[in-house]
């Protein structure tokens, strides 16, 4: 009676690895032979951020509409430097002009904004970006950073590019932000409509983390933050856009 | 003196549990009848398989529980469907033949993710695509279709189909519809978003990002995010269509979740659906 109901088990076991091979051979068998592998642009893209960016044009005006009045706007803008250029200098002169303009359409500022844009070698390695494009080798030049502060409220920022910039610049990138209006309970309100996650993340900065701070620290969080703006139009039509995928810094061995 | 006791204890409870099947039976026999959400073995999932790529080969096929017919109106499309009467949610199908992109637009949550349903059958006519697919019954159960969700399962006729597609045309893109509602979404990043593109992984590959930024472009300034990169949920990682076309070697599988603006607007307005619809066929001959 044992010795059966060992032949069984020995009978099954057969019948089940039997069967698990079959399964197995003819799952390889149909798998189909279309294999794409990108490793390499896997590994590469891993922990990228990407962010979209306008072209200042040189003829006609980029129009960026404020969700409401603001006294404050940013710009982070960014050469585009002709790639044979890259290796005759390591940094470039560029312009825009903003003009600023409140809900009835006129004008509450205008300024001519320079900046110098540099090579991002200019940067210690351990202090630099990562910044490319997904299809292009040409490097991208160190950004620049300008707020600019109205006298009263604006609705409405125009942007085109100034002409005399370095001739090697081949256009001006930009991305534009507004200051979203958070004070005081407003702000602590909007840190806790915020997930713990994203609290966490807004309080990186903070040894003691989103739970022990105060809510006068929470609520100051809030209160100098930026909000993307996208142009009025179409794109393609009444404005380029482009993007630019950035990830933290590398070490350059043959530099170090 | 017990034993005899214990037995007829036994037996009575044996009657009444025979009984409530026989009465559950008779009450819920249109059910019964009606069948549970079809999902099909391995073995039968493989035959799927195998009558998907026939039929997108062009011959007379389609896997059982199917019936294959041409569509009225539409020239050169053949539709996959379950019988008048049969909702086992099986899947809804259609197939072009001819001068077709390679790609394959589904929606297996019509009716539940609003509006890409016909969004899916917009983007199959005016691109044209080679394929199309949907769900065949709701989600949850109603009053006559079982409830189930394609999705979920890695033998379901839509896994089948989407893996005879990727066999059949191996350069070409698998494009899943899907909606979300921003509300309900916990990182600020998923509320903003207007489109989250994933492959179903961790690591999706350079074709997810090309796609992402045609869509930027071509939608902004709507926001499009890319998982895990831009935002953390709805990466798909579940999706069962995702899993066996990668574990087949087909990387260009690509989940879109849409927010429901988006979605009512991509249905309505032409010249924004087909900037959208160019991004889909983007870099297919």
């Amino acid at each position: 009676m044992r010795l059966s109901s060992l032949g069984k088990a020995f009978g099954a076991a057969a019948v089940f690895l039997a069967a698990s091979t079959g399964v197995f051979l003819s799952r390889d068998a149909l798998a189909p032979l279309f294999i794409r592998d990108d490793t390499a642009d896997r590994r590469e893209l891993g922990g990228t951020s990407r962010t979209l960016v306008y072209q200042v044009p040189r003829d006609e005006v980029i129009r960026f509409n404020l969700s409401r009045p603001s006294t404050l706007v940013r710009i982070i803008s960014q050469p585009n430097i002709l790639p044979e250029d890259w290796t005759k200098s390591d940094n470039w002169i560029y312009g825009f002009k903003v003009i600023l303009r409140d809900a009835e359409g006129a004008p509450v500022l205008e300024r001519d904004v320079y900046s110098r844009a540099l090579h991002p070698k200019r940067l210690r390695p351990f202090k630099r970006p990562v910044r490319f494009r997904l299809d292009s080798d040409v490097p991208i030049a160190l950004r620049d950073d300008v707020v600019i502060a109205a006298d009263r409220p604006v609705s409405t920022m125009e942007m085109v590019a100034l002409a005399d910039a370095d001739p090697a610049v081949l256009s001006i990138d930009i991305q534009a932000y507004e200051r979203l209006p958070f004070v005081g309970n407003t702000a602590l309100a909007a840190f806790r409509r915020r997930s713990a996650s994203e609290q966490a993340v807004l309080a990186r900065a903070d040894a003691l983390g989103p739970e022990l701070m105060t809510d006068q620290e929470r609520a100051a969080l809030m209160t100098n933050r930026w909000r993307a703006l996208g142009p009025a139009g179409i794109a393609g039509r009444d404005y380029t856009v482009g993007v630019v995928y950035e990830r933290p810094f590398e070490v350059d061995e043959e530099e170090e | 003196m017990k034993r005899p006791v214990r037995l007829w204890r036994w037996g009575a409870v044996l009657t009444i549990v025979a009984a409530a099947i026989i009465l559950a039976s008779q009450l819920f026999r249109p059910l019964r009848d009606a069948g549970g959400f079809d999902v099909p073995t391995p073995a039968q999932a493989r035959q799927a398989q195998a009558a998907f790529l026939r039929a997108l080969e062009g011959e007379d096929a389609a896997p059982q529980g199917l019936v294959a017919g041409p569509l009225e109106g539409r020239r050169g499309v053949t539709a996959l469907v379950e019988a008048d009467g049969d909702c086992r949610g099986r899947g809804e199908y259609l197939l072009r033949s001819g001068a077709a992109l390679p790609l394959a637009i589904v929606a297996p949550h019509r009716g539940s993710d609003r509006n890409t349903g016909t969004l899916a059958d917009q983007l199959f006519s005016e691109l044209p695509a080679a394929a199309a697919a949907w769900n065949s019954a709701p989600r949850n159960p109603s009053g006559t279709c079982p409830g189930g969700d394609p999705a979920r399962h890695e033998t379901h006729y839509l896994s089948a189909f989407s893996l005879a597609f990727a066999q059949h045309r191996p350069a070409g893109r698998i494009v899943q519809l899907h909606g979300f509602e921003t509300a309900k979404r916990e990182s600020r990043a998923a509320q903003l978003a207007d489109v989250i593109v994933s492959q179903g992984t961790e690591t999706p590959g350079t074709g997810l990002f090309r796609l992402a930024d045609c869509l930027s472009v071509a939608l902004a300034p709507r926001e499009v995010k890319v998982y895990p990169n831009d935002v953390e949920e709805l990466g798909a990682l579940t999706n069962r269509q995702g899993r066996v076309l990668r574990d087949a070697g087909f990387d260009a599988f690509v989940h879109l979740e849409m927010s429901a603006a988006l979605r009512g607007e991509l249905v309505e307005n032409a010249e924004l659906r087909s900037r959208f619809a160019l991004c889909l066929s983007a870099g297919l001959a």
